[in-house]
């Protein structure tokens, strides 16, 4: 009963505009992470004092900081925690969230035990429980990962939840209980797919957050090595002298806008495209 | 189709069913008592139909009857044996031999599957069958006997109409070969030149499959197409049971008699004064002492706050009130 | 009323029991020794470092310490900061100022910027505005808060010196005037990040309610557009839009730790930042615990406006 048709290019663009722009953006941040020994034109951990506070050039291209290491190729090697970090932060939050949150909105006494944690947690700042667990564990990428995973968890627990609640109504969880299916049969193959609609798309659009989350705290020296490359110690690196060389910051900044930028509009046009083809 | 000597296949004795409704520490435990107390048999082979209002409980019954909802109290008799205790694989076997149909079409399958796979799933889950195939073919067997083409296994529920949904559900129910089926409202939610098609079919389904049907429905002229005994209930309670010709042309109980005024029909016979009731449905989590129904009842008296006797009025016929033949 | 705000707070506090114990069970693994903070311990031996321990109740399980903190808090005593021994609360009182009015500033700038550009986005569907306002709201969202906030102080203190470059004036001694003008900028720096994801919701939102029913009727009544707008279909928006304001408002409470360095503001953020370096624990505990309080009575109090706004709710 479904014809498919040859969309016309124009159409195609109209369409998934977003997606393409914001995918082309999120490929070319892949490469870079991949191939960053390629990409960069220095070593980002070379410290070159005669250089020091140069303005972007042609060997330089976006400059180099206050210890004389080039911008650029601290960007590019950058991109490996951010993306590492944003893929990995929100794997982890939308898996274990959507466990706990089927598990509370499929189980009465599971709920009330961990929905009362997760609003403990869901009422806390944001920014400075990332501090806090963060500088509990110490100073790592997987520490700085667990952390911001932490902060992300109730979020899509709750999300999840009020999912289940109103899949429960449903009558076909009825018949399969009548039918005798095991919970966990229930969960898996029914409750499941009909979230797993939210959770691509807070996948996606999560990752935006986490970057920024993690550039955050990067720049307050929390959780990471400051001498590794990322994008937020690379601009709190350069705010000791940016009022004389603002170019240390400004365009690390662009670059973080840019790809922010690419990861939202991506996670837009699959929210606009998956939305109404559901119904 | 009456024999004389009739079977009961499913027997309920004072069901309760209450919900419990959450109060702070301080305050008295109250509960919703959607069933309070209901007895009747099932006839093997017949089609019980369930009438009332909404709210009176009708749904919940039969959720109950199937330990859907687990009963509050009260006892569950299926062939002969306790249902109510049964457990693990026991009461999967039971299960095999009761299932569902829902009201609505598009709550009651799974939009992430296809038809074929909703079809299949009983037979997965119950172990039915060992292969693929085999699977396969009782799911296209089962297609055509609802009516359906069975090439459109691999589509989705959201590619049919009601009425093939609905057909949809109705094999899934019959999949694990049940002799009971528990209707909810199965007709409802369909335009009503459809609803003839899914009531004739499941009229047919009940000759060919020797099945047993107790069919919920808040609307009398479709228990009047296919039921042969009907059950009112009101608030949690059964009012009156007995034959379609009983209840159609002999309504005893005064809110039977309500029922049916207010129901248009094209039966002349059957037209009478509209009773009109006052005042509204009383709430549930404190339903009236003695006959639920006294308060609104245009003959109630200081008795009816006693908990009325249940009366055979003779041919199974049976009502609950204190007046039973005094009131004409 | 009574009714609700008493249930609503009593509802609060197991809440705020658990946050604060996970807080408290988080700072209680720090690798930190608070004895070791509290007491130049360089000379003593490791018997007087016990029995000091046993005098401040530090070598009783958590959970005890837990519930005990958690009783003098009641009673009003935050404990002490171990790094400069005085009273947590104190501290925080100190500090109060600018955070709270940076918080309340910036959340006035982000809906007098955010809600008219929804609500006209919404009226002006599909024109080239709508489509410039969606879009820029993107970009809004991709900005780094302290990026901003450093481009800001570049712009506008140092090259434009409009604004104040070093920190917060204190109303006390430099009046209101010098003291909000050094406000500007963070209120700026942190609401914006806050007014793209306010503008999309107030745009879905008086969509949604703008193909309701009851505004074709009153349209069909012969109302003004505007009238329409701004009588039926506002109302409407408000309340949902006062929901998402309040989620805001708890993370800019969270968010001024980072303004707040960026620009030098001596406010609680910023003594949040530095008691987690020092691990200072009892000072953290006191400023999350106070951040969350507030958040919690912000959101209570938004559930009341929000009901006053929503008549279909009863109080």
């Amino acid at each position: 009963m479904k014809t498919k048709r040859r969309m016309p290019l124009k159409n195609f663009i109209k369409r998934n505009g977003r997606m393409l722009v914001g995918g082309t953006i999120i490929a070319v941040l892949i490469i870079m992470a991949v191939f960053a020994p390629y990409i960069a034109t220095h070593d980002p951990d070379a410290y070159d004092y005669t250089n020091r506070f140069d303005l972007p050039s042609s060997e330089h291209l976006l400059g180099t900081d206050t210890h004389g290491r080039d911008i650029f190729s601290r960007m590019v090697y950058g991109t490996r925690i951010s993306l590492l970090l944003g893929f990995g932060v929100n794997f982890f939050a939308v898996v274990v969230g959507a466990f706990c949150g089927i598990l509370c909105g499929y189980f009465k006494k599971v709920d009330a035990v961990l929905m009362r944690i997760m609003e403990g947690l869901h009422s806390l700042p944001t920014t400075l429980l990332a501090m806090v667990v963060a500088s509990v564990l110490g100073p790592g990428i997987e520490k700085l990962m667990i952390a911001l995973v932490v902060t992300a968890l109730p979020g899509v627990c709750r999300m999840t939840r009020s999912q289940v609640l109103s899949l429960r109504q449903k009558e076909f969880i009825e018949v399969e209980k009548a039918m005798g299916a095991s919970h966990l049969r229930i969960m898996l193959l029914h409750i499941m797919p009909s979230c797993s609609h939210y959770l691509i798309i807070r996948f996606c659009t999560g990752i935006s957050g986490t970057i920024l989350s993690a550039a955050t705290l990067a720049y307050l020296s929390v959780g990471l090595d400051p001498t590794i490359p990322n994008w937020g110690a690379t601009i709190a690196d350069g705010q000791g002298m940016f009022l004389v060389y603002p170019h240390m910051i400004l365009w690390p900044g662009i670059w973080m806008i840019v790809a922010v930028f690419g990861f939202i509009f991506f996670g837009e046009g699959l929210r606009e495209r998956l939305d109404p083809r559901l119904k | 189709m009456e024999n004389t000597e009739k079977k009961v296949i499913f027997k309920v004795r004072d069901l309760k069913q209450w919900f419990p409704l959450k109060r702070w520490f301080f305050e008295k435990k109250a509960y919703v008592k959607a069933v309070d107390g209901v007895s009747f048999d099932v006839y093997e082979g017949e089609t019980l139909g369930v009438a009332g209002e909404s709210g009176c409980g009708k749904s919940t019954l039969i959720r109950s009857m199937l330990r859907i909802i687990e009963p509050s109290d009260g006892q569950l008799e299926y062939d002969g044996t306790d249902f109510r205790s049964v457990r693990g694989k026991s009461l999967q076997r039971k299960r095999c031999d009761m299932q569902m149909v829902f009201q609505d079409p598009y709550s009651s399958l799974d939009p992430f599957w296809t038809v074929g796979s909703t079809i299949e799933e009983p037979l997965i889950i119950n172990k039915i069958y060992k292969t693929k195939e085999e699977r396969m073919a009782r799911v296209r067997e089962l297609m055509q006997q609802v009516g359906l083409d069975p090439s459109y296994v691999d589509r989705y529920p959201h590619e049919f109409s009601g009425g093939q949904r609905q057909r949809i559900v109705i094999a899934r129910a019959l999949a694990t070969t049940p002799k009971l089926l528990m209707c909810d409202e199965a007709v409802s939610a369909l335009d009503v030149s459809v609803r003839a098609q899914i009531l004739n079919l499941l009229e047919q389904l009940q000759d060919d499959l020797k099945l047993t049907y107790v069919f919920v429905s808040h609307d009398l002229s479709v228990l009047e197409h296919i039921c042969d005994r009907i059950m009112i209930m009101y608030l949690g309670k059964v009012v009156e049971i007995g034959t379609k010709e009983d209840i159609f042309h002999n309504p005893t109980h005064p809110y039977t008699k309500a029922l049916l005024s207010a129901a248009p029909t094209v039966d002349d016979d059957l037209q009478q004064e509209e009773i009109l009731l006052e005042g509204d449905i009383p709430s549930p989590v404190k339903p009236p002492v003695g006959c639920r129904f006294h308060t609104r009842c245009p003959y109630a008296t200081e008795k009816c706050k006693e908990e009325p006797p249940v009366v055979d009025c003779g041919n199974g016929h049976l009502v609950a009130c204190h007046y039973v033949g005094q009131i004409d | 009323m009574g009714k609700f705000l008493v249930k609503r707070i009593l509802s609060l506090i197991p809440t705020v029991f658990i946050s604060m114990a996970i807080i408290f069970f988080l700072m209680q693994a720090l690798p930190v020794d608070p004895i070791h903070l509290m007491y130049d311990t360089e000379d003593m031996t490791d018997a007087q470092v016990q029995e000091l321990e046993e005098k401040h109740g530090f070598d009783d399980p958590a959970i005890v310490q837990y519930l005990r903190y958690m009783k003098n808090v009641f009673k009003g005593d935050w404990g002490n900061s171990l790094f400069s021994k005085e009273p947590v609360f104190q501290a925080i009182a100190d500090r109060m100022e600018p955070t709270l009015l940076i918080t309340f500033f910036s959340t006035i700038l982000t809906m007098v910027v955010a809600i008219p550009a929804g609500v006209f986005a919404a009226t002006h569907r599909n024109s080239p505005l709508d489509y410039t306002i969606s879009a820029s709201s993107i970009l809004f969202d991709s900005v780094p808060t302290f990026w901003l906030g450093l481009m800001l102080l570049y712009i506008f203190s140092f090259k434009m010196d409009i604004f104040p470059l070093d920190g917060y004036k204190l109303i006390e001694h430099y009046g209101w005037g010098e003291a909000l003008k050094s406000l500007v900028l963070p209120c700026f720096a942190l609401g914006m990040g806050h007014v793209a994801g306010l503008a999309r919701q107030t745009r879905s939102q008086m969509l949604n309610v703008l193909s309701a029913d009851y505004i074709r009727t009153a349209r069909a009544k012969g109302l003004s557009e505007r009238m329409v707008n701004y009588k039926h279909a506002l109302k409407n928006t408000m309340s949902l839009v006062v929901t998402i304001v309040g989620g805001s408002i708890g993370a800019m409470l969270g968010g001024s730790t980072v303004i707040e360095n960026v620009f030098n503001i001596q406010g609680v953020g910023k003594l949040a930042y530095t008691s987690l370096m020092r691990s200072d624990y009892y000072q953290e505990q006191g400023i999350i615990m106070f951040i969350t309080l507030i958040y919690a009575g912000m959101n209570i109090l938004l559930d009341i406006v929000y009901k006053k706004l929503d008549p279909r709710i009863e109080l």
